[in-house]
């Protein structure tokens, strides 16, 4: 045992040196039957794509061999030529350390960080084998949450996790009795902790920079009341305060997302330059006039709400989830009507997407294309939102979203086209991420 | 949108049947009304170490147990009571199949790494948790099916180990059946931790510290309540601190953890790896009692008269050394390790001086049990100890042993694990090459089955 610390110097010179000789990902070739690179413009068959340092290097016409695209390095084939080809998806909404079995309040008080990471750890798996390559956490206001989380960030990008590639929001900024973390008596509350909870715009400029310096990709902030309160509050933040966090987050070059539900909520947080909304069932006209003017993308999670009145699991920490409960009333009164985002599809406000999952079984993300669908969306249109829109939405429209040259190595793919039916992407049988095949049926 | 607690009023129900299925992960996770059988067609069955292997053999599991062993290949009617059964047949005709191994002294947590004792301060049991998962899966697919985690004396690591067991045990991870002890009983001083600045130790204090009978016994307990299945104690100072002592525990004290130990049904295991004039700390752990003691590098006239007449065994771990920095001494003094700090270099080198203590015993008859300290090295390379047990004497059949008959019995797990007959847990491997005529064979592993869950096929197809 003792041996473990001076044996450990011997191995990391060694180590090292091995690293240079290997400091390179290999070049893979891949032949697409069908390939939509860039969702949006129509697929192209028969297609080759050249994969360099976890990146596409350049896509071509017809099957090409090594020697055809000038490889003289090793290389892998991989043979997709029976397969319908796209862009890795991507999920702006995910809760990798929730559970979806009842019983997620006693959680918070029995697990510790060690126990998410490997809950979240099985989660992210079978995130990626649906086809989503990239995810966007957007965290709850336990340290422990965060701390799994970015754990499983860090052990993602070394590969010894089979995952997607985890953007955080670490903590996500509330008021004060806002935070959604359960009701605990107040000793076993102050154990349990709530990170990004502010009080004043200084505060909240404050906690901003707590939850960049704690790891945060993007900043995530609560404008209105849960919905699974039984009062629900209007806007649970100032103006002032709403403006603070979205102007601290851009000042360190943060995308905003506001998960508002009213639409007060939604517009303070539009008015204030908010990038993403979020959830939003009650958004108006305004909301829509507001997110078009100023380029900002709606993110609506449909499937939660028909997951959490289908199984009856509303994730409300106020109330119990019973076919009687106010919250399940007023979610099964979301649903009654035609969603919010119908309307701002129509009136052209760009969606993007996310599922909620920790609501929504992790794995089953692709739900929510079939609930876009559903509202109106082409399954292009669809395929768009989970691709190019949502890359757009997080500043990553350069890196991801689509398959050319120069953008990351991710990809998926389908027996079926999805063009013809988007049901066909609940069915991925391969997913490459940075150029790392993490599923190949 | 809102965030994902449920709560109600069947909450508290529903936890108590998560606790039990927590308790019990994999039985219940083939809960679903039908039997899960599995057929394994062996063409060489080595189903007890130690004893001549059997030709074309088949081995029915139900449930995770082995239900009977028949000559022949088993067909799947031949098998199935009801219709409402699955059965599944995996075909090692070709191959040598054994059980699955054991390997008592694996650090999961740990990784050889240039980061060192860095890690101790910015690794949290989060990021230690991801990577021993990683690592047990490594083990697990080379073969070694019960693992024993010794601890490093840090919280983090105790938390990381608890989890994963747990992960395991709930089918959300794959990985060997983890034992573990917690943290280290060790003396203060003596807890072969690395240090850090005052402020900086009270953040982060070593576990299982104890000094004085009544405190051990506390220690012991405590590691027990945290969920150690054995108890390891520090029974001789290290060779890497030159000050420390050749005893760290009084024989009061290690009669007391052993006694502790022994009364909460845990085995004891004594930790040596001392320096030079160590062979008294180890002389007293057997006086106490231990179980078995683990690394002997300076024994002493005593050493081997005092574990035969204990009839206790003795785990050397001779490849770890190999593993790091090759097999030649000269090469380690003189050429590229000489750069080490002097302190380092002699302990690497006193390393290589277990391999003549490992020869004197297996020379004395004492049994050997298998520990790699897996962890100085890559997790998944823990055969390579085989070879090394060969080098010191033993037979590959003895060798063999030590990782299954051996190590289940010191454990006290011999009536359901360690051998492969009717009533155990279905823990077996297949190798292609003949282990008993060279264990390098065992090296690579290619079928594995854990307690009645195929893991890793081997190549060969189901039959059906």
């Amino acid at each position: 045992m003792w041996r473990r610390h001076c044996l450990r110097a011997v191995i990391a010179c060694v180590a090292l040196v091995a690293d240079l000789a290997h400091c390179s990902e290999p070049t893979i070739i891949v032949h697409c039957g069908l390939l939509l690179s860039v969702p949006g413009q129509a697929p192209q068959e028969r297609r080759t794509l050249l994969i360099r340092d976890s990146r596409i290097e350049s896509v071509h016409e017809g099957y090409l061999d090594a020697s055809a695209l000038d490889v003289d390095e090793s290389f892998e084939l991989i043979d997709l030529s029976r397969q319908f080809v796209l862009p890795g998806l991507i999920d702006l909404h995910v809760h990798l350390t929730s559970e979806t079995e009842p019983g997620e309040a006693l959680r918070v008080v029995t697990r510790d960080a060690a126990d998410l990471a490997l809950a979240a750890r099985y989660h992210a798996r079978e995130t990626v084998e649906a086809g989503f390559t990239t995810v966007l956490d957007l965290g709850t206001a336990r340290p422990q949450h965060a701390e799994a989380l970015r754990a499983l960030q860090s052990a993602v990008a070394r590969n010894l996790v089979i995952g997607p590639r985890i953007l955080t929001a670490a903590s996500p900024i509330s008021t004060p009795g806002m935070s959604r973390t359960g009701r605990f008596a107040p000793d076993v509350r102050s154990a349990v902790g709530s990170d990004g909870v502010c009080s004043g715009p200084q505060d909240c400029a404050r906690e901003v920079r707590e939850q960049v310096a704690a790891g945060a990709d993007v900043i995530n902030f609560y404008s209105s009341g849960s919905l699974g309160d039984v009062q629900m509050v209007e806007q649970a933040m100032t103006d002032d305060e709403i403006r603070a966090v979205v102007q601290t987050a851009h000042a360190l070059g943060r995308k905003v997302i506001a998960d508002g539900h009213t639409a007060v909520a939604v517009n303070a947080a539009l008015r204030a330059g908010a990038d993403i909304i979020d959830t939003a069932p009650w958004a108006d006209e305004q909301s829509f006039s507001l997110m078009k003017r100023q380029g900002a993308f709606l993110e609506p999670h449909l499937y939660a709400f028909v997951v959490s009145v289908q199984e009856l699991r509303s994730g409300s920490v106020s109330v119990p989830d019973s076919v009687d409960s106010p919250v399940v009333a007023r979610l099964r009164g979301v649903l009654a009507k035609p969603f919010a985002a119908q309307f701002a599809h129509e009136r052209g406000v760009q969606l993007a997407y996310g599922s909620d999952t920790g609501i929504v079984h992790h794995g089953d993300n692709a739900g929510e294309l079939l609930q876009l669908v559903r509202i109106g969306l082409t399954p292009m249109q669809a395929i768009e939102v989970a691709t190019r829109n949502s890359a757009a939405a997080i500043g990553l429209a350069g890196e991801i979203g689509s398959i050319e040259g120069g953008k990351r190595a991710d990809l998926i793919a389908t027996d079926r086209n999805p063009l013809d039916n988007i049901e066909a992407l609940r069915h991925v049988t391969f997913a490459m991420r940075d150029g790392h095949v993490l599923k190949h049926q | 949108m809102f965030s994902s607690i449920s709560k109600g009023s069947i909450v508290v129900a529903l936890g108590l049947i998560a606790a039990v299925v927590h308790s019990d992960g994999v039985r219940a996770a083939e809960s679903d009304a039908r039997d899960s059988v599995v057929i394994v067609w062996a063409g060489t069955l080595i189903a007890t170490p130690g004893h001549p292997p059997l030709q074309e053999q088949s081995l029915v599991i139900r449930n995770g147990v082995i239900e009977r062993i028949v000559a022949g290949r088993l067909s799947a009617a031949q098998v199935t009571g009801s219709a409402a059964e699955s059965v599944r047949t995996i075909d090692w005709s070709r191959m040598y199949v054994l059980p699955g191994l054991f390997d008592l002294h694996v650090h999961l947590t740990t990784e050889p790494s240039a980061a060192g004792a860095l890690q101790d301060v910015t690794q949290t049991s989060a990021d230690l948790a991801l990577l021993a998962a990683d690592n047990a899966e490594r083990a697990l697919r080379a073969g070694f099916t019960t693992v024993l985690d010794m601890g490093t004396g840090r919280r983090a690591h105790e938390l990381a180990i608890s989890a994963l067991k747990g992960a395991i045990a709930s089918g959300r991870a794959s990985g060997p059946r983890i034992l573990t002890v917690g943290s280290p009983i060790s003396s203060p001083g003596n807890s072969r931790t690395s240090r850090f600045a005052p402020d900086i130790e009270r953040v982060i204090p070593a576990q299982g510290v104890c000094s004085g009978a009544d405190d051990c016994r506390r220690a012991v307990r405590e590691q027990v309540e945290r969920g150690a299945d054995v108890i390891n104690f520090y029974n001789t100072g290290s060779l890497l601190s030159p000050g420390s002592p050749a005893q760290t525990f009084t024989d009061e004290e290690m009669r007391a953890i052993v006694e502790t130990a022994h009364s909460l049904n845990r085995k004891a295991v004594a930790d040596g790896a001392g320096k030079r004039d160590s062979a008294a700390g180890i002389n007293a752990a057997i006086r106490a009692g231990a179980d078995w003691v683990d690394t002997v590098i300076y024994p002493d006239t005593m050493t081997w008269t005092l574990l035969s007449k204990a009839r206790r065994p003795y785990a050397p771990h001779l490849y770890a050394v190999v593993a790091a920095v090759g097999d030649d001494e000269q090469h380690i003094a003189e050429g590229s390790m000489g750069w080490l700090p002097p302190a380092v270099l002699n302990a690497l080198l006193a390393l290589k001086r277990e391999t003549p203590a490992a020869k004197a015993a297996h020379a004395s008859g004492i049994r050997m049990v298998f520990a790699s300290d897996a962890g100085v090295f890559e997790h998944g390379r823990n055969a390579g100890e085989f070879l090394e047990y060969v080098k010191a004497g033993l037979t590959p059949s003895e060798a063999i042993a030590t990782a299954s008959v051996n190590a289940a019995h010191v454990l006290g797990l011999s009536a359901e694990s360690g051998t492969l007959e009717a009533g155990k847990r279905a823990d077996l491997i297949a190798v292609v090459a003949d282990p008993l005529q060279d264990v390098r064979a065992l090296q690579n592993v290619r079928g594995v089955i854990a307690y009645g869950r195929l893991v890793s096929e081997g190549g060969a197809r189901a039959a059906q």
